[in-house]
């Protein structure tokens, strides 16, 4: 499903080189549910964004889906985030001039498919996350759990092969957090879904099926 | 996907009201000044009243004079004697009017002095111009060369002297001559140079013909042509007479220099034009225009960029998640590019109407006596593609600028 081969990222800023990741070799199978864990800065975040082809690394090579990545050119690109991949933010990342629906929707925007079924898959989608009530409401309008299911909801309307979610449960209470939990883990059930999820509570962490840890730019095992 | 786009604009502006409203504000003072000025230079260059069928005819209007070292120089309007020797004799125009310049005289009505605009003119003058008459006609060539003592007067004038305007057959005093009326028209603007007066008579009633022997003087004269292509001969057997047949007896001033001019010209000559030389300057005024206009739009453009970027700015986190599900650059470019252009036509809106209020003000105040400004197709396809040449300008520059931010880059800011 997904392989990293020798991936290492360096930022350039002001004469100062920080690496963010060196040398990381991962690979991830189909359908598997993992966590990345580890200390603030040690590179997490990057390795997501990486892996969901959001960032470029300086060196190495990965395949996501089975397909090989060698250029990060738009047109070469766009079309594998929008249908393999599901993102979750930290912190939600909803568009707030947008109602509820028309949040849930955007993945599909930019596929062919028509209004009328735009609706349908996101309304099902928000009907799994139990935001059935909630359409046409803003986002402003939600509590931060309620935002989050938005934000789930949107990550798996367009039925990807790989979930990325990036410590999805850290600006919840533990209660909030708990449900989130429960809902990416019935995708995993019900769906095969891959998922790569960014967390620092050990808890969270144990109730997927391996934990990757990260030092320092680096995994440990 | 436009519809799409175009929803989501909508959604934006409504939900951003603040926003929306200073930036339709920049838009809407811009463009209301680009439609009036449109709308005004239209007026001024397609004439509605006398004048609409100025494509058909040149005008003559101003004479320079010269030594032959060109250490002298005189301009002033053509004296009969100039029109008579090299304009009336002139073989390519269909018909060629002579008339003065309007002067403002002063007469009493009801012991209140008023002031008036007086031209004198042939009887060709109501062949080329088209005059619309309310009641009576205009003088013939019989009466013309008969120097009948009639007056052709406007709607505005009658009223002055009589409160109503079917004055056919009245009499009314101008210097001492007493004038009959045989014709009302409609008022004309005095953006219609050559058909702007308030009466009008035959100049063989001038008191003296001392007129006939002044090279210069207050006259002018139009060239007409049924088909406007033939026109540019009479201009060039025009200059042609001019350079090899000019003669001025008992004078040093041996050279002369004069145009018929068509409404572009003239303005180009206003503007830009020497007195000693034959040259048009239509290509600089259009030049001029163009950068003008440009000019003009690109402070206030420079600052809708900056408030679009901003706009654009405060939602990076919009255009990190639209990248991060798949949207294109290209994509995100057209979705700001839409807004903006959907922005910019509601702004082009209010402009439109704006516009006719400030330009009925105008006409309703007076400041140009009996403008009326027409709203016709020209204007609307001008100031549409000003409105549209608005929106890229100020639109495209941002929306490439934010379409491009990296996604990681854009979701941080966005926090
Ligand atoms: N755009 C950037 N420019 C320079 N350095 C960066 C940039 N982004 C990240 N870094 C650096 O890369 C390292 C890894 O950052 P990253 O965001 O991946 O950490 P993280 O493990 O997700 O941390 P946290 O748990 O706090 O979210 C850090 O040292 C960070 O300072
Ligand atoms: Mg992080």
């Amino acid at each position: 499903m997904l392989h990293l081969t020798n991936i290492s990222k360096t930022y350039q800023t002001d004469k100062i080189e920080t690496t963010a990741l060196s040398n990381i070799d991962l690979s991830i199978k189909k359908g598997e549910f993992i966590s990345v864990m580890g200390p603030s800065g040690c590179g997490k975040s990057t390795l997501l964004n990486i892996i969901g082809l959001l960032d470029q690394p300086s060196d190495g090579q990965i395949t996501v889906a089975g397909q090989q990545i060698t250029s990060y050119k738009d047109k070469d690109i766009t079309q594998l985030r929008n249908e393999k991949i599901g993102f979750i933010f930290q912190s939600f990342h909803l568009i707030s001039d947008l109602r509820v629906i028309d949040n849930v929707e955007l993945p599909l925007l930019y596929r062919k498919i028509s209004a009328k079924k735009r609706r349908q898959m996101a309304l099902e989608a928000l009907e799994k996350v139990g935001l059935s009530a909630r359409t046409l409401h803003y986002p402003n309008q939600l509590s931060g759990g309620q935002q989050q299911r938005v934000a789930v909801a949107r990550a798996i309307v367009g039925k990807p092969k790989l979930l990325l979610a990036d410590e999805p449960t850290g600006n919840l209470d533990s209660h909030m957090g708990d449900e989130i939990m429960k809902i990416i883990e019935s995708l995993h059930k019900n769906h095969e879904t891959t998922i790569v999820m960014v967390t620092h509570d050990e808890a969270m962490a144990k109730r997927t099926e391996r934990i990757v840890r990260v030092f320092d730019g680096q995994l440990v095992h | 996907m436009l519809k799409n786009y175009l929803m989501t604009a909508w959604k934006v502006f409504q939900r951003r009201k603040f926003f929306t409203f200073i930036n339709l504000f920049g838009i809407c003072i811009t463009l209301t000044i680009i439609v009036v000025a449109t709308r005004v230079a239209d007026n001024n260059l397609y004439p509605t009243g006398p004048e609409k069928n100025n494509e058909h005819f040149l005008v003559i209007s101003k004479l320079t004079l010269t030594d032959d070292k060109q250490q002298n120089i005189d301009s002033s309007y053509p004296g009969f004697k100039f029109i008579n020797d090299y304009v009336l004799p002139l073989k390519a125009p269909e018909i060629i009017s002579v008339y003065t310049k309007s002067n403002t005289i002063s007469s009493f009505i009801k012991e209140l002095k008023i002031k008036q605009q007086l031209r004198r003119t042939d009887a060709n003058y109501w062949k080329v111009l088209q005059f619309e008459f309310v009641h009576g006609q205009s003088f013939d060539q019989q009466q013309f060369d008969l120097g009948h003592s009639v007056a052709v007067i406007n709607q505005h004038t009658a009223l002055q002297y009589f409160d109503r305007t079917d004055v056919v057959g009245e009499q009314i005093d101008l210097q001492n001559q007493r004038f009959e009326i045989i014709g009302v028209v409609k008022n004309v603007p005095p953006t219609e140079l050559n058909a702007h007066s308030d009466i009008w008579v035959p100049f063989t009633t001038l008191p003296t013909t001392a007129y006939r022997h002044q090279m210069r003087g207050n006259f002018q004269a139009i060239l007409y042509h049924s088909n406007p292509e033939r026109l540019k001969d009479a201009q060039l057997e025009f200059i042609n007479r001019l350079k090899h047949e000019f003669v001025n007896e008992n004078s040093e001033m041996t050279k002369a220099f004069s145009y018929a001019d068509n409404k572009l010209e003239e303005m180009a000559r206003d503007f830009f034009g020497e007195e000693t030389s034959f040259e048009t300057h239509i290509q600089t005024l259009i030049i001029f225009s163009i950068l003008l206009s440009l000019l003009f739009m690109l402070l206030p453009s420079i600052n809708m960029v900056n408030l679009n970027i901003s706009r654009i700015m405060e939602r990076s986190s919009e255009i990190g998640v639209r990248k991060a599900f798949g949207a294109s650059t290209s994509q995100l470019v057209w979705q700001f590019i839409i807004e903006n252009i959907l922005l910019t036509l509601i702004g082009g809106t209010m402009a439109f109407s704006l516009s006719i209020f400030i330009l009925n003000g105008i006409e309703i105040s007076g400041l140009i006596p009996y403008v009326e400004f027409t709203f016709n197709f020209r204007v609307f396809a001008v100031s549409l593609l000003m409105i549209l040449i608005f929106a890229l300008v100020s639109g495209v520059y941002p929306a490439f600028k934010m379409a491009r931010l990296d996604p990681v880059i854009a979701l941080k800011r966005g926090l």
